[in-house]
């Protein structure tokens, strides 16, 4: 405790310290007042570059009236103060950080770690604190390490626990909170229509079973008249929400399963250390294993069927309350007039459907006009040559001498008709067969 | 002996040179300007829709005959395979004498919603391959798939035998069902159709919070805790803060055609199953008779090697080869070692084969 001989040494140490980072924060803040001109420039911040000197003052005050014998507290120590001077801090260089840069993402990122490391390390410094050095000694630090734990995990247990997942401490803090702000605000007219339509029911009624069952009864009342329709769309979509909300809690309550295990294996790994004498030595090494003990915990987490199935709950739910969003968004789209979602996928679907056939058509057409039409004249031309027109001119010119010889009134007596002419006219007639078998078989 | 070997004093130190760091790191954060990404020289040499065809410039004078067509995922920008002078396989690769071409797939927006896979391989891909036949008088090219892109490169060189000389695949899911595949398991449960309906086109960010949970401590909190210990070295930062902008940059999916890999491939498995249809042709793995290169790592996390492997024997190739390089999923491109190993491997096979 403070009253530890051990810690009031060091005590005055710490306060100089934390003066010396604030004093070089400050001034480096003043420089940036002096040299952004827009940031300076800006209602409110004028007095920006004083305020870790303020409230090093502030905490001095208070510490006195509340009678406080740690003075000498972290500012971003103190528990989820909704603007405590950190926060501040971060809020301060924020400002002139570009927006959606990966800067901006880099410099949230790592604060908010650092956010996370620093309140951490209070637990740790607390209980170093606690334990002093006489006692590290004997067997009597394990308690304190129990009760160190058993501290860490009331966080994700008890009335807290339904925030927990959103404590630094917790594995889903960042990815939870992406979650919520990806579907916060989008789309922007049917997200303040579900938000009406929740805040018209009383507090006392989400939060209770016994109200939420009673409010499941009213849901599932058929509607009536004119607008039954739409009464009927706004229950089915209360429903919804009630389902998703349901869902949110259930994987809120794995998540903070999953810290609580995260945080025994961390006692486990502890133990084990001081076991096998390989103490930690910093207060990264100890986050760093706590890390590699939710990771551990988490791995075996979403590898269970427990994880697949409440997490396809809750996205699902999600999306389906998005789905009755925007349903109620297109009819007030409709009514004032402006293109719905319908309307707008409908136009996507034809112009795609259009592209396509454009680009099929366009594809014939260019491969009509890049055919290579030399190799078809080629192919005809050799057919020709196969089917021997010289011989052909001859054959007919025999058969016309056949036919004349044939023709009545004409008469030759046979002695005359030499032999050698008889030859070649029995030789025309087989070769005329021969040519239009050849000619069927083309044909074929 | 108790297992924190550390006074309040010395805990109270650390804590002050970490905040030390922190604050001279802002300064320098503050100072890195611009971070840029993608540094080999390319030429856009054609667009369709949102989509552009590059060609890198060639920085070797004898250069491989056959050209390689990058074919990158739909998830993330493919800079990644570019992302600094000292870590990019398409640098490597254009060192080794490779005419590389990529396509890059741009930004989807809502008039993009009704694409399909069809429209992405038999349209886009295979325009690109025409494209670059022409240009160099070819009939086929080569054919390198990054990830998602490896499926679909799978998938056209099925399609278009005829198009594709070699096959290269690079940590690319084949088998989407293999026990170790995390990514897999969540798929199963998603109402895709639901999804897409509601959304149209699937953000990036949601899957960025779907990668995320995959280590959700590490990838939100360490991750930049350990960046602290780096602040002070403004190169280091840069790096990192490309890697950072890479990892954020998610264009949205195109919501047709991410329905459609997440049932067909994802929920049905049917690329392994011959059962995936594009375009109205079924996908038979057995048409892929040209020689395949199948690269893979083996500490992926996101595509585990035994998703890639099986393509072996689902293939008609008789030229099938591996490459298992010892690395992550984004390692296997960006790492110092796999400079060394990935591109000079890649291109001796492609040169081995003509």
């Amino acid at each position: 405790m403070a009253n530890d001989a051990f810690s009031v040494d060091w005590m005055q140490g710490w306060a100089d310290l934390q003066r010396k980072i604030w004093n070089e924060w400050s001034a480096m803040a003043g420089e940036h007042l002096q040299t952004n001109r827009s940031f300076s420039a800006m209602p409110g911040m004028e007095g920006m570059a004083q305020w870790p000197m303020q409230w090093l003052k502030q905490v001095s005050e208070g510490a006195t009236t509340a009678g406080n014998s740690m003075p000498w507290t972290l500012p971003w120590m103190q528990p989820q103060a909704s603007s405590s001077p950190l926060d501040e801090w971060t809020r301060m260089f924020g400002i002139y950080t570009p927006e959606a840069s990966p800067e901006k993402t880099v410099m949230n990122g790592m604060l908010s770690a650092a956010s996370g490391f620093m309140r951490m390390s209070k637990e740790i410094f607390d209980a170093l604190q606690r334990i002093g050095e006489s006692q590290r000694e004997g067997g009597e630090w394990t308690k304190h390490l129990d009760r160190a734990i058993q501290q860490a995990k009331s966080f994700f247990t008890g009335q807290e626990g339904a925030q927990a997942a959103l404590h630094p401490m917790a594995a889903w803090s960042q990815p939870m909170q992406m979650w919520m702000d990806m579907f916060k605000d989008n789309p922007l007219l049917s997200s303040n229509l579900m938000q009406t339509m929740a805040s018209a029911v009383k507090p006392e009624v989400w939060n209770q079973e016994s109200g939420l069952e009673w409010l499941r009864k009213v849901l599932a009342t058929p509607g009536l008249g004119l607008t039954r329709e739409k009464q009927e769309r706004m229950q089915a979509a209360m429903n919804e929400l009630l389902n998703y909300q349901k869902a949110m809690q259930e994987f809120q309550t794995l998540s903070n399963q999953v810290n609580l295990k995260a945080l025994d294996l961390l006692h486990k790994r502890l133990l084990e250390r001081g076991a096998t004498n390989k103490p930690i030595e910093s207060l990264k090494e100890l986050y760093v294993l706590w890390v590699d003990c939710c990771e551990e915990t988490n791995a075996e987490f979403v590898r269970s069927e427990t994880f697949q199935q409440a997490n396809s709950r809750m996205v699902n739910g999600m999306i389906r309350v998005q789905q009755y969003q925007q349903g109620m968004a297109d009819e007030m789209m409709s009514a004032v007039g402006m293109p719905t979602r319908r309307e707008m996928n409908t136009s996507h679907r034809q112009v795609q459907e259009l592209k396509r056939r454009v680009r099929n058509l366009e594809d014939q057409l260019k491969r009509l006009q890049t055919q290579d039409h030399g190799a078809e004249l080629r192919s005809l031309r050799d057919d020709l040559e196969r089917l021997d027109v010289g011989n052909l001119r001859q054959e007919l010119a025999d058969m016309k001498s056949i036919l004349e010889d044939a023709r009545p009134g004409v008469t030759t007596p046979p002695e005359k008709a030499s032999a050698s002419a008889n030859k070649a006219r029995a030789a025309a007639r087989d070769k005329v067969g021969a040519t239009s078998d050849t000619v069927a078989k083309k044909g074929e | 002996m108790f297992p924190i070997n550390m006074t309040p004093q010395q805990a109270a130190e650390e804590l002050l040179r970490f905040n030390q760091k922190l604050l001279s790191g802002m300064e320098v954060l503050n100072s890195t300007g611009p971070i840029s990404a993608g540094v080999s020289s390319r030429e856009a040499v054609y667009t369709d829709d949102k989509i552009t065809l590059y060609r890198y410039q060639p920085r070797v004078e004898k250069r491989h005959r056959v050209p390689v067509l990058v074919v990158y995922a739909l998830v993330n920008r493919p800079y990644m395979a570019d992302l600094q002078e000292d870590r990019s396989l398409i640098r490597g690769l254009l060192d080794e004498g490779m005419d590389v071409y990529l396509i890059d797939w741009g930004y989807p927006d809502g008039s993009d919603r009704y694409l399909t896979l069809d429209d992405y391989i038999n349209g886009y891909i295979y325009r690109c391959v025409q494209h670059i036949c022409e240009a160099h008088d070819l009939y086929r090219i080569n054919l390198l798939g990054i990830c998602q892109g490896g499926t679909f490169s799978i998938c056209f060189s099925a399609l278009h035998p005829d198009k594709v000389r070699n096959l290269v695949t690079t940590v690319t899911p084949v088998d989407f069902q293999t026990p170790d595949n995390l990514l897999s398991r969540w798929a199963q449960t998603l109402d895709v159709d639901l999804l897409v309906d509601t959304m149209g086109n699937i953000p990036g960010d949601l899957l960025n919070f779907t990668f995320l949970s995959m280590n959700p401590y590490r990838l939100t909190g360490q991750k930049y805790l350990d960046m602290v210990d780096i602040m002070d070295s403004p190169e280091k930062l840069k790096n990192f803060l490309r890697m950072e902008k890479w990892i954020f940059d998610s264009p949205d999916q195109a919501g047709e055609a991410f329905r459609q890999f997440i049932k067909d491939f994802y929920q049905c498995n049917g690329l392994i199953k011959g059962e995936v249809v594009i375009g109205g042709k079924r996908v038979d793995l057995k048409n892929i008779t040209m020689p395949v290169f199948n690269v893979y790592a083996s500490l992926d996390h996101l595509v585990p090697p035994a998703a890639s492997k099986v393509l072996k024997e689902l293939v008609g190739s008789a030229d099938y080869s591996e490459f298992a390089f010892k690395g992550g999923h984004i390692g296997i491109y960006v790492s110092g070692r796999a400079q060394q190993e990935v591109p000079p491997a890649i291109a001796n096979w492609l040169k081995a084969r003509g």
